[in-house]
């Protein structure tokens, strides 16, 4: 599955009967390339993401990943692509207080079965990389917003995903940590992985291919 | 990336991590696991320690003696009877006792006062202590009192009856159920003898449960002209009574042991439903981290494993030593350990739903109010 991801006619509503927040969509997010989804708060930007990542399930039309369709794939399936292929970023960074932020990154492969000696050095890696290596022994709440929000993306990256979806991870950054957040993201799409970001802000967005959810 | 997947060590590791990491519902579901533990112990644990020490004292000698008796004397019960019996599986020991015949001290002959002497047939149990050493063939044993009767000042001398005479090698002092026999002498007869001589046979059972089925073998065993002149006795009244000892003590430990278990189950499941509660986020997290429903039922069922084996093995400690300093004894070890895998089963039995409704909860609604 190292081709593009494709929505077709991609219609959703939280409840039968309710009004739909995406109706008939289509688009196709293609691999080396990030996305930026934009658009008024209600529009589905947050819906999009959770669709692409299988949380939830269409209410009509298809989501193809390269020849695969994935429109009725079973819980199992949905958790493990996610597990070993997808990569979530929030803007609440929502690490688990309780453990350390090596913890909190190691988490990010352990349902993929990235653990023990090189899920810890890859994590490691990555916490140098994002510039909070001398935290890792340290609780969520022991860091500062913007570190919490790279120690994020160390989590969602870690599993090399084929599929990074952020949902306005610089919603709370200031410009310094937006930056690397950004830079992070180009870099996985120049490795080759798909990037869909939802965002209000486009400003650092350069290069990206934008996707208006009127 | 490459990755092998979930295994189950993962899961295991993780439970423990969460334990560790997730301490106020760990301590908490610990703590009631404990508790109830606690009170099976101080409820059923006092009534099954209450019903090991009743049985045990039920099940001492007494209980375990069954006596073959010649009432008419006309049986011809043999002294070979006892060689038989003894051979029984489950027969702790069988000493045959012959008629009861007047002795005396063979200084005084005839003028001296008699007391009864009796002739064993078998070894010399536990039961009667002797002072002394034992018999052989032909040498007797004489009571404190009887020994006074006939003017001993020491148990040594002889002494002499219708057709026997022995030579006294000691004292001896007989328990329960032999206390009868202290009122004499009591004079070693040769072994295996085939004549009918034996009024009584007693045999000791090695296990209570064991006395009925004995008690009928012992009649077939026995070696008689006329066995139906033998009466077997066991002891009816005190088989009985542990009976029904253990059938109602049990049986009210039963039922509010399945009381305290009943509320258990609630206790546990509803503070695993709060502990669950709480942490709506983590599987929102684990959801959207790649963990499918069955992962997040196992992390929520072995987490309250572990917690639950905290408590199960803290409340047994802390039971049985309040039952021990209670009721002054510990309960069969069956049912402790049955207390403790129990308490783990509810524990399993209680994290289900709350781990169903983890794993079936939303995670996007999670998500997005969080």
């Amino acid at each position: 599955m190292t081709e593009g991801l494709v929505v077709e006619d991609l219609t959703f509503a939280y409840r039968p009967g309710a009004a739909a927040v995406l109706d008939g969509m289509s688009a196709r997010f293609e691999p080396g390339t990030v996305t930026v989804v934009t658009g008024a708060s209600g529009r589905g930007k947050s819906t999009l993401l959770y669709l692409l990542g299988m949380l939830l399930r269409p209410t009509s039309g298809r989501l193809r990943w390269g020849d695969v369709d994935l429109t009725g794939a079973d819980d199992r399936t949905c958790s493990r692509i996610r597990a070993e292929r997808i990569g979530f970023v929030f803007q609440d960074a929502l690490l688990d207080p309780a453990r350390t932020i090596l913890d909190n990154v190691l988490e990010g492969g352990l349902y993929a079965g990235l653990t023990g000696p090189v899920g810890r050095a890859r994590a490691h890696d990555l916490l140098e990389q994002f510039g909070v290596r001398a935290r890792v022994d340290h609780r969520p709440g022991e860091i500062s917003g913007g570190q919490a929000q790279r120690v994020a993306l160390c989590r969602a990256l870690i599993k090399e995903p084929l599929l990074l979806l952020a949902d306005e991870p610089t919603g709370n950054l200031d410009a310094e940590s937006a930056a690397v957040v950004w830079q992070a993201c180009a870099d996985t799409a120049a490795r080759g992985g798909t990037v869909v970001v939802a965002t209000h802000d486009t400003s650092r967005a350069a290069g990206a291919r934008h996707l208006v959810l009127a | 990336m490459t990755s092998g997947g979930l295994r189950p060590w993962h899961l295991v590791r993780e439970a423990l991590v969460t334990a560790r990491v997730q301490r106020v519902p760990t301590v908490v579901t610990a703590l009631v696991v404990a508790a109830v533990c606690g009170v099976v112990f101080a409820t059923t644990g006092q009534s099954a320690a209450a019903e090991q020490r009743v049985l045990s004292r039920l099940g001492d000698v007494g209980s375990r003696t069954i006596v073959a008796e010649d009432v008419s004397g006309a049986a011809g019960m043999s002294a070979r009877s006892v060689y038989m019996v003894s051979r029984l599986d489950g027969v702790q020991w069988a000493l045959g006792v012959g008629p009861v015949v007047d002795v005396r001290n063979a200084v005084l002959g005839s003028a001296g006062p008699p007391v009864p002497g009796r002739l064993l047939y078998g070894d010399v149990p536990a039961e009667i202590r002797v002072g002394g050493r034992l018999p052989a063939a032909g040498e007797a044993l004489v009571s404190p009192g009887a020994q006074q009767v006939l003017g001993l000042a020491q148990p040594v001398g002889g002494v002499m009856g219708a057709e026997l005479d022995a030579a006294l090698v000691g004292s001896f002092t007989a328990v329960a159920p032999l206390d009868g026999l202290n009122d004499g002498v009591l004079l070693r007869g040769p072994d295996r003898v085939a004549e009918p001589t034996l009024r009584r046979l007693y045999v000791l059972v090695e296990e209570v449960d064991d006395v009925e089925v004995l008690a009928a073998a012992t009649r077939a065993a026995l070696s008689a002209d006329d066995a139906t002149q033998i009466r077997v006795e066991v002891s009816t009244t005190v088989l009985d009574l542990r009976e029904v000892v253990a059938g109602d003590l049990g049986s009210s430990g039963r039922r509010m042991m399945l009381l305290v278990w009943g509320v258990g189950l609630v206790l546990i499941a509803t503070t695993l439903f709060a502990a669950v509660s709480s942490r709506r986020r983590e599987f929102g997290r684990r959801r959207a981290l790649g963990a499918s429903r069955p992962v997040i039922v196992a992390v929520v069922v072995l987490h309250g494993l572990v917690a639950a084996g905290i408590g199960a093995g803290t409340g047994t400690a802390i039971g049985l030593i309040t039952v021990w300093r209670t009721a002054g004894a510990l309960p069969a070890a069956e049912f402790t350990a049955g207390v403790a895998v129990t308490a783990i089963l509810v524990a399993l039995v209680a994290s289900l739903p709350p781990a169903l409704t983890a794993a079936y909860r939303d995670p996007v609604r999670i998500l997005r109010v969080a």
